[in-house]
C-alpha cells in the first residue's frame, strides 16, 4: 500500500514545534499558587502574642547621668545662651598639674636650672567650627568675651561642685574676639606673676573657661581626648637662659587607677534639670540615658520559638523645657544594644558599653524623632536585637539596651518616660512580643 | 525460537509517572501528593489502556518481558495547572522527570528490569497574604510554603517466559523518597522579622508485585499485575514519626490488534491507598480509588523510515487524598505521536494530556500535561 511521506513530515516538524515550545515553556518552574486558599492551604503557622510589663519585661530600668562620663567628651562645650525660655550654660575645665619648671643650662655638663620667671604667658585653646558650616554665624553671632578662672580647690577630683564654685570667683583673664576670629587656635594670656608664682613654687594651675556674649552662643574646643588639648605656655627665664615653653592639659589624680581623662572635662552650670523621680530620660545637658535590662523569659527568647515581632512601648511626657517644636530633627532618639556581659554590675559602666544597632548587623531599630515636647506612646521595635541576644545566648551578653539622644550633653532637650513606677499602669513600659511556636510540620 | 512478547506495532513502552508539583491550594496535590500514575507517555496517550502490558510501564512486572532486547527510557513531564477559586486563578508550571526504567536480557527466557517512578509526588508551593491583628494594631505578613520531594517505588524485577505465550513476573517494591519543606512570613513590615523554618521528612517502606501477562492469540494481550504493600515508615532526620502500610493495588488490562494499522487499549486498576492512613496526621482521609480508561493507537503516514504512531485515550480515576471529606476525580483526555527511530530500535514518544479534577465544590483545576518519553535499545 503506497504510504505518503509528506503527512509524516508535517507530523514530525508539528510534534517537533510543540516539543521545543513546551520544553521552553516549562524550562522554568513557577510553582507558587494560593488562589485556592485558604480553603485548600494547610493554616500551619500559629503566631502567638504576649504583651509583658513589670517585672515580668524588666528587671533593671534606671536612669544613668552623666553621658558622656567627665573627662571622656571629644569636644568641650562652652555655652552661654538661651533656648525656650531656659539657659544653658557650660565652662570648660582644663588641668595643667604638671608645669615645667626647670630649663636646661647653656653649659650641657650643668644641671637645669629652676626657672626663676615667665613672660608672655597664656592658654591656647582650638574653636571647633560645626559640622553644619552654615550654622556658624547662629552658634556664634556675636562677639565673645572669653574668661578664665582659676579653679583650683581642694577637693577630691571629681567633686565638681567645689569646681563650679570656683566659677563664681571673679575671672583672672579675659579676652574678647570678634564673631568672625572665632575659629582655630585662640590664645588668652595670663598673668605673667601669677603663672611665675605657680611654677615656681610647685603648684598646678587649673583653670576654667566661660564665655560672656550679649547674645545666645555655643562652641566647641578641642580636648584631649579628641586630640586637640589646649595648651599653656609661657617663656621661662633661669639664671643663665630661657626658652619657650608649652604644656598640653594633664592632670595627676588622687588613688588608683589614675584618671588622666580629667585632664580636661566639660562642666554644666545650668543645664537641662533632673527628671522627676520615676520619670526615665533620655539626652540634656548633662547627658542622661535610659538603661532597661530585660527579663523576658528564657523559654521565649531561647526556645525553639521564633520571636517575629517585639516591639517596646514606651509612654512619653510632654517635654517642653528648652524649644518647642524641633523641626530640624537635631534631638533623635536611637536605641543602643548593651554589649558588656552580664558579669559587668556597674549599671553606668554597661550603659556606655553599648553599640549602635546598626553595627551589630540589625536592621529595623530606627533613629526617630519622637519629638520630646509631645506627650505621646512610642514604639521602638526590638524584634532585631532580641534575634541577637538568642544567637548570643544568656551567658555572653547583657540583655539590655540603652534609649540615648542624639543631643545627649550637647542639646538640652530631654526625652522623659514614664517608668514602671508610674502609678497609671497603661503608662508603664512593656513589650509586645508575637512569637510563632516551632511546628513539627510536615507530616500532612 | 525465542519467547518473547511482541508488543503490538509501535505501542511505545514507555513508562511515566507523571511526578508533580501542585500547590496544596490545589485540589489534586493533598496529603501525601498526587499520584503520577506510574506509566510511560506511550501509554499515557492511550488513556492507560495498555500499562498492563507496556514495558516501559511500572505495573506489571511480566511486561519487563516486552523489552525483548536490553534498553532505558526516560521521561519528562512538564505540568501547566490552572486553579481556580473564588473568581481567582493560578498558573502553575512544574516540570517533572517522573519515570526511569530499562531492561536487560538474561537467556532467552527471563528478562531483568529495574524502574525508578514516583509513587506520590508532593511538590507544591503556595503563597497567601494576610494581617496579623496585634492589640489595636495589625500587620500584614505573606506565608509562602513550599515542598518538594516525593515517595518514589523502586522495582526490581524479572520477568519469566513460562510459555510461549504466557509470561510470569514478580518485583520488589522499595519505597523511598523525602519531602523538602519550607515554611516562610514576611512583612513588609520592618517591625516584623521574617520567619523561615525547615524541614525534612524522609519516607522508607516495602512492598512486593507480581503479574502477568498472556497472548491468548496473536492479536489479543491481557495483563494482571497487583502488588501488596509492607511498611511504610516516614522519618524526621532518624526519629519515626509514623507507620503504616504501603499501598496495595491490583490492575488488568487487554489489548486488542485485530484491526489492520488498529491497536485498542483498555485497563482498570484499583489502588488501596487507606492503608496509609496513620501515615500521616489522624485528620488526613485518605480513600482508595478506582483507574479506568482505554484509547487506540493508529499507524499513521510515514516518517523518519517508520510510521507514525497517532494515540488517543481517556482515563478517569479518583485520587487518594479527600478535600474536607469530598472525593476528587480526575479526568483525562490525551493524545500522542510515536516516532520509531533507528530501525525500531528507539523511540521518540510526544503525549499531550487535558485534565480535569473535580470533586470540590468551588474550585476548578485543569491541567496540560506534557509528556515526553525517550527509549533506546542499542
Amino acid at each position: 500500500m503506497p504510504v505518503s511521506r509528506k503527512p509524516g513530515r508535517t507530523l514530525l516538524l508539528l510534534g517537533l514545534l510543540v516539543g521545543i515550545g513546551t520544553v521552553m515553556g516549562a524550562c522554568q518552574e513557577n510553582l507558587a499558587g494560593g488562589a485556592a486558599c485558604p480553603a485548600l492551604c494547610p493554616d500551619t503557622l500559629t503566631v502567638k502574642d504576649i504583651i509583658l510589663s513589670g517585672t515580668e519585661a524588666f528587671d533593671t530600668m534606671t536612669n544613668v547621668v552623666g553621658v558622656p562620663p567627665l573627662g571622656t567628651e571629644q569636644q568641650l562645650l562652652i555655652a552661654n545662651y538661651v533656648q525656650g525660655g531656659d539657659s544653658v550654660q557650660t565652662a570648660a575645665i582644663l588641668r595643667f598639674d604638671s608645669l615645667i619648671r626647670i630649663l636646661p643650662d647653656t653649659d650641657t655638663l650643668a644641671a637645669p636650672k629652676p626657672i626663676t620667671r615667665v613672660d608672655s604667658s597664656g592658654i591656647k585653646i582650638t574653636v571647633i567650627a560645626p559640622t553644619d558650616s552654615t550654622r556658624d554665624t547662629v552658634l556664634v553671632p556675636d562677639t565673645v568675651t572669653f574668661l578664665v578662672f582659676d579653679v583650683d580647690a581642694n577637693a577630691p577630683d571629681l567633686d565638681t561642685a567645689a569646681v563650679h564654685a570656683q566659677l563664681n570667683n571673679p575671672p583672672i583673664a579675659s579676652r574678647s574676639v570678634p564673631r568672625d576670629s572665632v575659629k582655630g587656635a585662640i590664645s588668652i594670656l595670663l598673668d605673667t606673676g601669677w603663672v611665675a608664682e605657680h611654677v615656681r613654687d610647685g603648684k598646678r594651675i587649673r583653670l576654667g573657661i566661660r564665655i560672656q556674649t550679649k547674645k545666645s552662643t555655643q562652641l566647641n574646643i578641642g580636648s584631649a581626648n579628641g586630640g586637640l588639648p589646649a595648651t599653656l605656655f609661657y617663656f621661662g627665664f633661669s639664671d643663665t637662659s630661657k626658652a619657650f615653653t608649652q604644656r598640653n592639659v594633664n592632670t595627676h589624680t588622687a588613688g588608683a587607677p589614675p584618671l588622666s581623662s580629667l585632664a580636661d572635662y566639660d562642666l554644666v552650670l545650668k543645664g537641662t534639670p533632673p527628671p522627676a523621680p520615676g520619670i526615665l530620660a533620655a539626652g540634656g545637658i548633662p547627658g542622661y540615658r535610659v538603661y532597661m535590662r530585660f527579663g523576658v523569659p528564657s523559654a521565649l527568647i531561647d526556645s525553639s520559638a521564633t520571636i517575629v515581632r517585639a516591639n517596646l512601648i514606651m509612654h512619653q511626657l510632654a517635654n517642653v523645657d528648652f524649644g518647642t517644636a524641633d523641626t530640624a530633627d537635631t534631638v533623635l532618639l536611637q536605641t543602643g544594644v548593651v554589649q558588656a556581659s552580664p558579669g559587668v554590675t556597674n549599671i553606668a559602666a554597661a550603659a556606655l558599653l553599648a553599640a549602635s544597632p546598626t553595627s551589630l548587623g540589625i536592621a529595623g531599630v530606627p533613629t526617630i524623632n519622637f519629638h520630646p515636647n509631645v506627650a505621646r506612646s512610642d514604639t521602638i521595635p526590638l524584634v532585631g536585637v532580641f534575634s541577637l541576644w538568642r544567637r548570643l545566648g544568656p551567658t555572653r551578653s547583657q540583655r539590655a539596651i540603652v534609649l540615648e539622644s542624639t543631643g545627649e550633653g550637647i542639646e538640652p532637650r530631654q526625652y522623659l518616660f514614664y517608668s514602671s513606677a508610674a502609678a497609671d499602669s497603661t503608662l508603664r513600659p512593656r513589650i509586645e512580643i508575637s512569637y510563632i511556636p516551632r511546628s513539627g510540620f510536615g507530616l500532612p | 525460537m525465542r519467547t518473547r512478547f511482541i508488543p503490538p506495532a509501535l505501542l511505545a513502552a514507555a513508562l511515566a509517572a507523571a511526578g508533580t508539583a501542585r500547590a496544596q491550594g490545589t485540589v489534586s496535590t493533598q496529603g501525601f501528593g498526587y499520584p503520577p500514575g506510574q506509566i510511560s507517555a506511550a501509554a499515557a496517550a492511550l488513556g492507560g489502556g495498555p500499562a498492563e502490558t507496556d514495558a516501559q510501564s511500572a505495573l506489571n512486572p511480566a511486561s519487563i518481558a516486552a523489552w525483548i532486547r536490553p534498553g532505558i527510557y526516560v521521561e519528562y513531564a512538564p505540568e501547566f495547572r490552572s486553579v481556580t477559586a473564588n473568581g481567582q486563578s493560578d498558573h502553575t508550571t512544574t516540570s517533572r522527570f517522573p519515570i526511569m526504567s530499562g531492561a536487560i536480557t538474561l537467556g532467552s527466557r527471563i528478562t531483568a528490569g529495574l524502574s525508578v517512578s514516583t509513587l506520590l509526588d508532593r511538590t507544591w508551593e503556595t503563597s497567601r497574604s494576610g494581617f496579623d491583628h496585634f492589640a489595636s494594631d495589625s500587620v500584614q505578613f505573606t506565608e509562602n510554603f513550599k515542598v518538594s520531594g516525593a515517595i518514589n517505588d523502586v522495582k526490581p524485577g524479572v520477568a519469566v517466559a513460562v510459555f510461549n505465550s504466557f509470561w510470569l513476573g514478580v518485583s520488589a517494591d522499595v519505597f523511598s523518597g523525602d519531602n523538602n519543606l519550607t515554611i516562610m512570613r514576611t512583612s513588609q513590615d520592618t517591625t516584623v522579622q521574617r520567619f523561615t523554618q525547615q524541614a525534612r521528612l524522609s519516607y522508607s517502606g516495602i512492598g512486593a508485585s507480581g503479574g502477568l501477562m498472556w497472548q491468548p492469540g496473536p492479536q489479543l494481550a491481557v495483563g494482571v499485575s497487583g502488588r501488596l504493600g509492607g511498611r511504610l515508615t516516614a522519618f524526621r532526620n532518624d526519629t519515626v514519626l509514623s507507620r503504616a502500610t504501603a499501598p496495595k493495588r491490583a490492575g488488568a488490562g487487554i489489548t486488542f490488534t485485530g484491526l489492520p494499522g488498529v491497536v485498542l487499549a483498555f485497563h482498570t486498576d484499583w489502588d488501596g491507598w487507606s492503608s496509609m492512613n496513620g501515615l500521616g496526621q489522624p485528620g488526613l482521609l485518605i480513600t482508595n480509588t478506582w483507574t479506568y480508561g482505554g484509547g487506540a493507537e493508529f499507524r499513521g503516514p510515514v516518517a523518519l523510515g517508520a510510521p507514525v504512531a497517532l494515540r488517543v485515550g481517556y482515563q478517569h480515576r479518583g485520587l487518594p487524598f479527600l478535600v474536607d471529606a469530598s472525593k476528587i476525580f480526575e479526568s483525562s483526555y490525551s493524545g500522542g505521536l510515536g516516532f520509531l527511530l533507528s530501525q525500531g530500535r528507539s523511540r521518540v514518544d510526544f503525549t499531550l494530556i487535558r485534565s480535569s479534577r473535580t470533586g470540590l465544590p468551588g474550585v476548578s483545576e485543569h491541567a496540560w500535561t506534557a509528556e515526553f518519553g525517550f527509549m533506546v535499545r542499542p
